[in-house]
């Protein structure tokens, strides 16, 4: 069930409304001043949408310099509250986009949703440096009404806008260029041990550069995903997917040459040139999530790339033959040996079932898909198989699972090939039905047991009768406990009905 | 709350990729996704090493098996501080820095089997009796009955709740002795708290003070030592909050896989191990040290001066717990125990926002929202911490001290009210037991400092590990007893606690104050959960007759001006108090901004309501308050601070989205997200770093 957000208006209109005390043409200082008054209450009500409560603030402070008698007064206060309100809005629009371990440059956050490059340096200025001008301060406030307007106000009200809005730029810098960056650094520290102390400086720059890649991944996933109100999930997974496309595409953790993917042999694992690669870079991002997503994503490509339409670039089967080949050793690897430091052999046994499963049940509705679409039987998913192999290598149990299941899928395709054909001109049997329904049964039987007793505690466990003195009697008694002056217990027979909390419906 | 959804959501979406797999493994992938999103988020709760942390919700858990301990990440993104929020606002804490840890008495049991939580093993006839209507009413419960002969340290365990009296031995329950009376004790047992498990003590030579109470045909199998208990479901509705507070949806239900042995009590369920998350309660070595010292030894008795046991430490080390703990042991002494509350986030008889003085007589078996009470006295602070209004906090707890020292610690003016030879506690002395708030930083320490200077306490229980600066032990202070803090509980945050809470009070059914004897206790036993509160009859109020001045507290209040009142207080939490100050005269205005609150010298706060709605010109609220109108004679003031109804209060939980049927739109709630940027709430996170502190 998703839970609803408190808002402080009642209905959309009554934001509208502060919305044109704020910008429409013939806006004033009174309706400024409506504003402000609507705005402060809304503000106790509850804790405002950041951009309202900003708002506020600079409302507040254009209502200071409409008192405000240069010469007289002194404009030191005037300039702090207007500093003020810019450096709260800033910081407030950007920190809840600090998603990472680190704290990402404000600049580098703010030019992602748009917020102008300026404000972040006057932002800046009035924290640290000389506290700006007045003429500067009024121009910042000003940019930062139309910013809401465009980037709160518009998308919010007409919710049909909010797409058309330019508040998160959708666009992600691609991470291939890191990747391929961070490849050749290593390959030559690989070369010789001079480079490395030349180089290790640059590889931490390409690592932490990556992980900038990935929070910016993060925030352009804030945007990607409608649902952002789930917390960050949803925008880390989306990041960690384009970082898995990035390093399963080839060039990356499948090296371009066909000579350096395949095992060596007797190994089930990717070449130890290749490991000594990548490792270092997998192990310094997020390790948990980015192994589940990077395994899942490998299982997908080997499951989905035998279609011939999937990558119609690939033409040439001996070469998708090794790029599965060595995804399916990557992803043995990433099951098997990529252990985080407190993993016991139950967590990667878990893990491998989990692979496995997803693998046998993809091969086997394949194979049956094949046989009833009269695709030739030859198994064309190599990695596939070659990752399934593995898996069963480590595991006995599994081993003999994937025998019994996948020679029965094999000896069915043949044998459904017939049935399926001889199928189709059976009739339609009434017996059928029976059986049908006595396999529900069974399988209601079996979901029901464990859940009858509690629904049954709640038809026995009414809704206690009130107790001597409880609020039940209590209106029973209306009469001989009279209420004070002012004040009466409504019932329906004075026309009150049940409503939504903050509707007031009288009483006769 | 939140992230119980996430993680729901997560799984679907797992069981979406692979809808087809086999049954086993789709317990395998709820399960991993579930440690996965522990991994990523954080956001459930990474304190948790206790290792507990099956899913409750999976269905198909075939045999009962520990999880793998989770490892705790030192950062997640998730784990955000809100600020001055309504469901996470114990911004109190710098997350930066981690509670310290102590290995607790149950962590080797992590790898290893499910922890037991019943050696005892029901057989019909032999060990436990069924009792018919009229054998229950001899052993003085109303009805039914199920007697249980446990022998010594045999332990028994329930999810549910039930009514519970010992006849003879008598048993260790919750950190208490419970030994053989009349009283009949209501246990509250949700999995969301450690479970209660009860211990036979072996009956030492004592045979049962009235033998004749247990019937003849159980009394033959009774060996010497046996403790003799009997068991009564207890119908209290209290299983209907889950309905409201989806949190907590079912933590009275049974946990068990199908196949052990049941006994027959309705509501309470007969609960052998550990399994699903279930976490018993038990007493450390440290706890059990510090309490069996001197303040409850006989001795200290010889001191005239009533005992005041303060308890304080960080926020999840167990204060709530312990405290509750202390007055059960204080009531096998006295008569009654006094109790007073500054933690006012998460409050034990009241909701939150207010310091409160409660009377008890009973002990209390069960987590804070099974025993929503009236208090002897309160003060409405308007906010689940201080910060806002430190001074008035103060002012509010002296003034609750002040009551004690004047009218409680001496009861005299109460003795002889009701007499009871049979019972021989003490009667003319009331103890203290004051919990403190877990904020211990900043301004925190100097407010806990002062409240210490003004209860006075004799004995101080502190989870703070750190020895007190300076001077050290003087001769003429408090004792200090020093204990490791608890686990805390790995599933539920504070902010769902404090929805419960909240919303447990609301639909509490309190019993009338003025049939009750002075300083009775007036805990609510009954809940009414069958109308959500949007579907309840409300009170109208016609303010100017009904109410002298209504005030708002907290910070920004003072900008709220009179025209604006009408919108702020629909749908507002407010408190209904009392005050003796003079009333307002027919000039003045009901409202005035920037009044502050009433002085708690000379008010109280009788209780809490929800103003359901406003006519627009403010001449009419329409108020909904599970306090008796008998207690609202004086109710001439309402306060509206920061307190909010947590949104699962707006729901009408009988409509599947919670959205009320019979209107288009639902005001002031929205579903679905913010389309605008900026329009969620201010986010605090406090626990980021620069790459220079590596």
């Amino acid at each position: 069930m998703r839970l609803p957000r408190r808002v402080p208006w009642a209905t959309l209109a009554q934001l509208e409304q502060v919305y044109s005390w704020v910008y429409s043409q013939d806006a004033g200082d009174s309706s400024r001043d409506s504003a402000i008054e609507r705005l402060s209450a809304w503000k106790f009500m509850m804790p405002l949408p950041h951009a309202l409560e900003s708002l506020l603030s600079i409302l507040v402070t254009i209502r200071q310099e409409s008192t405000y008698n240069a010469g007289v007064s002194s404009s030191l206060s005037l300039r702090q509250s207007y500093a003020t309100a810019i450096i709260r809005l800033v910081n407030g629009l950007v920190d809840p986009l600090q998603l990472g371990t680190y704290a990402r440059s404000i600049s580098s956050i703010a030019a992602q949703i748009g917020l102008p490059a300026w404000l972040v340096e006057l932002r800046h200025a009035a924290t640290h440096e000389d506290l700006p001008s007045l003429e500067l301060l009024r121009d910042g406030v000003k940019e930062c009404l139309t910013w809401l307007l465009h980037n709160y106000f518009r998308p919010t009200l007409d919710p049909t806008l909010a797409h058309a809005a330019p508040q998160i730029r959708h666009s992600l810098r691609p991470a291939e260029p890191l990747l391929r960056r961070y490849k050749g650094l290593l390959k030559s520290l690989a070369r010789d041990d001079d480079a490395a102390r030349r180089h290790n400086a640059d590889v931490r720059a390409v690592l932490r550069e990556l992980e900038r890649w990935l929070a910016e991944a993060r925030i352009a996933g804030a945007n990607a995903h409608a649902d952002a109100d789930d917390g960050d999930e949803p925008r880390e997974a989306w990041a960690l997917d384009r970082l898995c496309e990035a390093l399963l595409a080839r060039g990356a953790l499948v090296p371009l040459s066909r000579k350096k993917r395949a095992p060596p042999e007797g190994s089930r694992y990717p070449p130890p040139a290749l490991l000594a690669i990548w490792t270092p870079l997998l192990e310094n991002l997020a390790v948990g999530p980015l192994r589940t997503a990077l395994s899942s994503h490998i299982v997908a490509r080997l499951l989905v790339e035998h279609n011939h339409d999937a990558c119609p670039d690939d033409d040439d089967d001996d070469e998708r033959a090794s790029y599965e080949l060595c995804l399916a050793a990557w992803g043995a690897w990433l099951v098997e040996e990529w252990r985080l430091a407190d993993e016991s052999d139950a967590d990667v046994s878990a893990r491998r079932e989990d692979v496995f499963f997803q693998l046998v049940h993809a091969l086997c509705t394949s194979c049956r898909d094949k046989a009833t679409t009269g695709a030739p039987l030859a198994c064309c998913q190599p990695g596939a198989q070659a990752l399934l192999a593995a898996l069963c290598a480590s595991d006995r149990r599994l081993a003999e699972i994937s025998a019994t299941v996948l020679r029965r899928a094999n000896n069915a395709t043949g044998a459904a090939a017939q049935v399926s054909v001889q199928q189709g001109d059976e009739p339609w049997n009434e017996t059928d039905l029976d059986i049908m329904d006595a396999r529900l049964r069974a399988a209601f039987s079996l979901a029901d047991a464990p859940e009858r007793q509690p629904q049954e505690q709640i038809q026995c466990s009414p809704a206690p009768e009130p107790g001597p003195g409880g609020r039940g009697s209590s209106a029973s008694n209306k009469e001989i406990v009279p209420l004070r002056d002012g004040w009466r217990l409504l019932t329906e027979t004075d026309g009150w009905r049940p409503c939504p909390i903050g509707i007031y419906i009288e009483g006769r | 709350m939140l992230s119980a959804i996430a993680a729901r959501k997560a799984r679907q979406q797992n069981l979406k990729n692979s809808t087809k797999r086999r049954q086993s493994h789709h317990t395998r992938a709820r399960k991993k996704s579930r440690s996965e999103n522990k991994h990523d988020s954080g956001t459930a709760l990474s304190d948790d090493d206790s290792g507990m942390s099956i899913d409750l919700h999976q269905e198909d858990v075939a045999s009962p098996q520990p999880a793998q301990p989770v490892q705790r990440k030192a950062w997640s993104p998730s784990r955000l501080v809100f600020d001055s929020s309504d469901d996470a606002s114990d911004a109190n804490e710098t997350p930066l820095s981690e509670p310290p840890r102590f290995p607790s008495s149950n962590n080797h049991l992590t790898n290893e089997e499910p922890e037991l939580l019943s050696t005892y093993r029901p057989a019909a006839d032999q060990n436990m009796f069924r009792l018919s209507e009229d054998e229950g009413l001899s052993v003085g419960l109303t009805g039914p009955a199920v007697a249980l002969v446990l022998f010594p340290s045999a332990t028994v365990s329930f999810v549910g709740t039930y009514r519970l009296r010992v006849l003879r031995g008598s048993i260790f329950l919750l950190g208490t002795i419970v030994r053989p009376s009349q009283v009949v004790h209501q246990v509250f047992a949700p999995y969301s708290s450690p479970i209660p498990v009860i211990q036979a003590l072996a009956a030492r030579g004592e045979s049962s003070k009235s033998p004749s109470d247990i019937p003849a045909r159980i009394l033959s199998s009774v060996d010497e030592g046996d403790v003799v208990i009997v068991l009564q479901e207890l119908q209290s509705g209290v299983d209907g909050l889950g309905r409201i507070v989806r949190t907590f949806e079912g933590v009275f239900d049974d946990v068990h896989p199908k196949g052990i042995p049941v006994i027959p009590l309705r509501g309470a369920y007969f609960t052998t191990q550990a399994v699903r998350g279930l976490r018993a309660f038990r007493l450390s070595p440290s706890w059990e040290a510090a309490l069996s010292g001197s303040p409850f030894s006989s001795s200290s008795e010889t001191n005239s001066k009533p005992l005041v046991l303060l308890v304080k430490g960080q926020k999840n080390s167990g204060k709530s717990t312990l405290a509750r703990i202390l007055v059960n042991r204080l009531i096998s002494r006295y008569r009654r125990v006094a109790f007073l509350e500054c933690d006012i986030g998460q409050s034990e008889f009241t909701p939150g926002g207010m310091v409160a003085l409660n009377i008890v007589e009973r002990p209390i078996f069960g987590p804070p929202f099974t025993h929503p009470t009236l208090p002897h006295q309160a003060h409405y602070v308007g906010a689940d911490n201080p910060r806002s209004s430190p001074s008035h906090y103060l002012r509010a707890i002296q003034a609750l001290v002040d009551t004690y020292r004047l009218d409680l610690q001496y009861a005299t003016s109460f003795v002889g009210v009701e007499d009871d030879s049979d019972d021989d506690r003490i009667v003319d002395i009331i103890p203290l037991v004051v919990n403190t708030m877990g904020w211990t930083k900043g301004l925190g320490i100097d407010l806990a400092r002062r409240i210490g200077e003004m209860v006075q306490p004799t004995d101080i229980f502190t989870f703070d590990t750190t020895p007190p600066d300076g001077d050290g032990v003087e001769p003429h202070g408090p004792r200090v007893h020093t204990l490791e803090p608890a686990m805390p509980s790995p599933r539920f945050t504070a902010a769902d606690h404090r929805a419960l809470s909240l919303l447990s009070y609301f639909h509490a059914v309190f019993p009338d104050p003025t049939r009750l004897a002075p300083l009775q206790q007036a805990t609510a036993s009954l809940w009414d959960a069958s109308l959500p509160l949007c579907a309840q009859p409300p009170y109208e109020l016609t303010s100017h007759l009904a109410l002298d001045r209504i005030v708002l507290t907290g910070a920004g209040a003072e900008d709220v001006v009179r025209p604006e009142l009408v919108r702020v207080l629909a749908g507002a939490l407010v408190a209904l108090v009392s005050d003796a100050a003079p009333s307002r005269s027919d000039s003045e205005e009901l409202y005035t901004p920037g009044t502050p609150p009433p002085d708690p010298a000379s008010s109280s706060c009788l209780g809490l309501a929800l103003v359901r709605g406003v006519s627009s010109d403010g001449s009419k609220l329409q108020l909904l308050t599970p306090v008796p109108p008998e207690a609202l004679v004086n109710a001439r003031v309402l306060v509206m601070g920061e307190l909010r109804l947590p949104v699962w209060g707006w729901l009408d939980f009988r409509s599947a989205d919670g959205e009320q049927t019979g209107a288009d739109d639902v005001p002031f709630l929205s579903w679905g997200r913010s389309a605008g940027a900026g329009g969620e709430r201010r986010r605090v996170r406090r626990n980021i770093m620069r790459r220079a502190q590596m």
